[in-house]
């Protein structure tokens, strides 16, 4: 299957701007693969957060289709949470939709960062200077958004400047398939094995609790320390400045947005 | 039953969107984030690394909060230090991210005793 991208540049017409193909083929498919083998490390987070939602929903009293619903449509961890404890109090839907849509408003922010990556340039630059031409990605926008969770944006931007630019799409589509099935599945073993389910060793509880911290420690180092050092000091100031405050969800947004406001208002070095 | 499954795939629709319409606008338009003006061009290249510290914080806040005890803090330190420590000997996220979960993990289960 081969689909031609669209090319847009501000050269001009004559300017050299080969047509670019993107095929559906074997590289594209190994691609995927390492994408899905790179989601191992969100899958091993994913696994006991969509298990322990499986568990709570059924306990609050929702259906075990319900509960596999909110996994497979909504997939947005701690709303999913909110979602189950305002339905199950008979909450309407004008205080749980917005409730949900604030929760994740910070997601709007990660598609355009996330293009910055997933764009390449292309052809060879004007004879006059001008710039490069630019590919846009090939790949539907729905299927690049629907699995555009934390943990995806997270491994995604600390790692996709490694992938080579002709991969990125196939990379980026196996890493959000694998911690999808890692969502769906999890909560589908929650609902299924709940009744089988015992209190697990205090080591493997304690060890789960830590996987996704100890996930955003890892792409923190990934993305470089020194090079972020002032966005990272300030979103996590302002961070810890905020949870003693505000919920959660709201602390995050805010802090991220600080810390990268600060990045766009000060002058590059 | 029927009001419970729109409601949640009003919510599914919603979060869709949210990360659907910003990406789709910037996706029309090839090289538009790369010709944005430069504060704009910065903010998106420091949204990442803002993101992820962001979550790191908010993801410690539980285990570190006020009725964490010494020991409990103390297992937290020791799961970053497996991560620092794992990622210098050998890179990647996996390895390290399962040390320290493991360190984390062996350190709480001590500190039960």
């Amino acid at each position: 299957m081969r689909i031609v991208s669209r090319c847009e540049s501000n050269e001009p017409a004559h300017a050299y701007n080969p047509p670019v193909t993107f095929r559906i083929d074997r590289r594209f498919f190994l691609s995927v693969a390492q994408g899905l083998i790179a989601s191992l490390s969100i899958a091993v987070g994913y696994l006991p957060i969509a298990f322990s939602f499986g568990l709570a929903a059924l306990q609050s009293g929702l259906s075990p289709a319900i509960t596999l619903l909110t996994s497979l449509v909504v997939y947005a961890g701690a709303s999913q949470f909110i979602l189950i404890a305002l339905l199950t109090s008979g909450a309407g839907w004008m205080t749980t939709l917005p409730t949900v849509i604030l929760m994740n408003a910070r997601h709007l922010f990660y598609g355009p960062a996330l293009m910055t990556r997933l764009e390449t340039k292309v052809g060879k630059p004007g004879t006059h200077g001008q710039a490069r031409a630019v590919r846009a990605t090939p790949l539907p926008a729905g299927l690049l958004a629907f699995g555009l969770t934390d943990e995806v944006f997270a491994t995604a931007m600390g790692r996709l400047d490694r992938i080579p630019a002709a991969t990125r799409e196939g990379w980026y589509l196996g890493l959000q398939l694998g911690a999808y099935a890692a969502w769906v599945g999890g909560t589908l073993a929650g609902v299924s094995l709940s009744t089988y389910f015992h209190n697990a060793p205090v080591f493997i509880e304690a060890a789960l609790e830590f996987v996704l911290p100890a996930l955003f420690c890892a792409l923190l180092l990934e993305s470089g320390v020194r090079a972020g050092a002032p966005t990272i000091l300030v979103t996590s100031i302002i961070t810890v400045a905020l949870l003693s405050l505000l919920p959660a969800h709201h602390a995050l947004a805010l802090g991220m947005l600080a810390g990268a406001g600060l990045n766009a208002v000060r002058r590059p070095a | 039953m029927i009001a419970t499954v729109i409601v949640v795939l009003l919510c599914g629709i919603g979060t869709f969107l949210l990360r659907f319409l910003p990406l789709w606008r910037i996706r029309n338009r090839p090289g538009r984030a790369r010709t944005a003006p430069p504060p704009v061009q910065r903010f998106l290249r420091a949204i990442g690394p803002a993101a992820i510290s962001a979550l790191l914080v908010v993801s410690l806040w539980p285990l570190m909060a006020a009725q964490a005890s010494a020991c409990e803090r103390l297992a937290v330190m020791a799961g970053l230090l497996a991560i620092a420590a794992v990622r210098r000997l050998s890179g990647g996220i996996a390895a390290p991210t399962l040390a320290g979960a493991a360190a984390y993990g062996l350190m709480i289960h001590l500190c039960s005793l």
